[in-house]
């Protein structure tokens, strides 16, 4: 504490003047970064209007600072007049047929200057000459006679690249170009047809469905057929078995190996609709009577197999009393 | 109403003695000295400590948000529009009333308590020529300089903090800084510190010398001292940034 006030003065002159000392070098380091000691040049632009552009607006060329705006006015008919200027070390840069493009930046809403430079070997442009922006139809014909190149910022490039694919997606009439709407367009046919094809397939599944019904409606019948002819047989003291084929030898045997092969075939029909009850869950419930159809017939004739004299076969089943009884409505 | 002519009148006197301060230079220059080393030089490490961690806390906020979306560049316009504009000279003011402005009202009104002021007029010596003048010389200067130092030590805070989360070359880093930064900047930053040094100096001042007869009116004086100096800080700050940037 005596250190401090034995020196206050030397401290607080260090304390001070170090400060005075940093401040005047921070304003020239200013002065130097913004080029304020650097010999300038003056030129002319214009522009349509004014957004994206202040005093404090730099001019670029191949990213580097090479001036910047001083000045700018409306002028009497409505254009932006703007004063630039050019820093002495890129004063060769500004050639004849050059021009100026302005930008902004649409996050920010700050605008930038790009100095756009004529054909290679264009004669120097005096000092206070006029370059034109791209906004002025002298800066549009030297763009379109490609005299200059434009060459945007990171955005501009951006929507730059996604204006060339919508462009290339337009494009059909060239076969080099709309490689990516020929994909599409492929895409969209391939899927019509497939469209197309899914539609008939539902009409052939239909028709399955309608003659695999159809079917077992038939076999139901036959089999029931069957059944009744099976009953006749039933009857033990059957006169007309015993006159007319009293050895069995003649009728009743053949008639047992008929049906023999008939419970074959049966149950080969039975692995057949159990394949298309597996293919097409449609038409399980159809397949559903058959099958059920099937196992009574197969019943019956296992009982006509075991009995040789045909008696006492099979008991009714209680849902035989209906077998012959439409559930569903003819105009289902 | 009454207070406040009372205090136009006292700032005038005070900017009155201002004019012949030179005359009673040698006591009153120990006192300016001691009143700078004080409120400068030993807030000093604290400023410092306050920039540091005020700049690198924009730079990380500023990189985490801007880089999201690419404009990692606008951290430069923050550093420039947040610190120099604004931060460094109402960080240094707050500080500043926290530490000195306290400190000289409560010092201003214990004199009064005891009698001091009374002996100075006695002894033919103005209170405000002796006391307040070299108190608002020393706080003014503090408080300039503060604000440099605040300054400095925040941008090179910007740099530290940045470095260790994506190393940046120094050069690069000022060159870009110094091209946002204008003269404009730096002025506004400056002129801030010293309005607001002077405003820190004379409320203080005054509401010390306010303190009639007891003890206990001091520790009231300080608070309103403080109170008074945060409002005119913060009206101060709003209208001067309202006249230069906006208009």
């Amino acid at each position: 504490m005596k250190f401090k006030f034995r020196h206050t003065d030397k401290i607080v002159g260090i304390f001070f003047f170090g400060a005075l000392i940093i401040l005047l070098g921070g304003i020239v380091l200013v002065a130097l970064s913004q080029k304020m000691l650097v010999k300038k040049y003056s030129f002319q632009t214009r522009f349509q209007d004014a957004g994206g552009i202040s005093q404090t607006t730099n001019l670029y060329f191949k990213g580097f600072e090479i001036g910047r705006i001083k000045k700018f006015r409306l002028n009497q008919d409505n254009l932006i007049d703007v004063e630039l200027v050019v820093y002495e070390d890129y004063r060769e840069k500004i050639i004849a047929q050059s021009a100026i493009n302005k930008s902004s930046n649409p996050i920010t809403g700050r605008g930038s200057l790009e100095f756009l430079q004529g054909p290679p070997g264009g004669e120097l442009l005096p000092e206070d000459s006029y370059i034109p922006s791209l906004d002025m139809p002298e800066g549009k014909q030297l763009l379109l006679e490609n005299k200059i190149v434009r060459s945007g910022d990171v955005i501009s490039s951006i929507l730059k690249n996604i204006d060339d694919i919508l462009s290339n997606l337009k494009k059909d009439n060239n076969p080099d170009q709309g490689a990516i709407f020929r994909i599409l367009f492929n895409l969209a046919n391939a899927t019509e047809t497939l469209n197309s094809d899914l539609l008939t397939l539902q009409d052939l599944m239909v028709n399955l469905d309608n003659r695999v019904e159809q079917t077992t409606v038939r076999l139901d019948d036959a089999l029931s057929e069957t059944t009744t002819l099976i009953r006749n047989y039933q009857d033990p003291a059957g006169l007309a078995v015993n006159l007319i084929d009293p050895g069995k030898t003649e009728l009743i045997q053949p008639l047992h190996n008929v049906l023999l092969k008939l419970d074959d075939n049966l149950a080969e029909l039975h692995g057949l609709l159990l394949f298309l009850n597996q293919e097409s869950p449609e038409i399980s419930g159809v397949l559903y009577e058959s099958r059920s159809s099937l196992q009574t017939v197969q019943k019956t004739l296992q009982g006509i197999n075991n009995h040789p004299l045909i008696r006492r076969g099979i008991s009714r089943d209680s849902r035989d009393i209906n077998r012959n009884i439409k559930i569903r409505p003819e105009d289902f | 109403m009454n207070g406040f002519l009372e205090f136009i009148h006292f700032t005038a006197e005070t900017w009155r003695r201002l004019l012949t301060y030179t005359r009673q230079r040698q006591a009153s220059f120990t006192v300016l000295l001691r009143q700078i080393m004080f409120t400068g030089y030993e807030a000093l490490g604290l400023i410092s400590f306050l920039a540091l961690t005020i700049g690198g806390l924009i730079i990380l906020q500023g990189n985490n948000i801007l880089g999201n979306f690419g404009q990692g560049d606008l951290i430069y316009v923050i550093l420039v529009t947040v610190v120099v504009r604004e931060l460094s000279s109402i960080l240094t003011a707050l500080i500043v009333i926290a530490r000195s402005g306290t400190a000289i009202s409560t010092e201003l009104g214990n004199m009064v308590v005891n009698q001091e002021i009374d002996l100075l007029l006695s002894f033919g010596i103005s209170p405000v020529s002796y006391l307040v003048v070299s108190r608002l010389v020393g706080v003014v200067v503090a408080t300039f300089t503060l604000t440099i130092y605040f300054n400095l030590v925040a941008l090179l805070g910007g740099w530290l903090f940045s470095s260790f989360f994506s190393p940046i070359n120094f050069n690069f880093f000022f060159s870009r800084l110094f091209a946002e930064l204008s003269f404009l900047d730096i002025l506004i930053s400056v002129f801030k510190s010293m309005v607001f040094g002077i405003g820190i100096a004379l409320i203080s001042c005054y509401q010390g010398l306010k303190v009639n007869i007891a003890s206990t009116e001091v520790p009231q004086r300080t608070i309103r001292a403080v109170v008074l100096s945060i409002v005119f800080v913060l009206f101060a700050d709003i209208l001067i940034t309202l006249m230069f940037y906006i208009s």
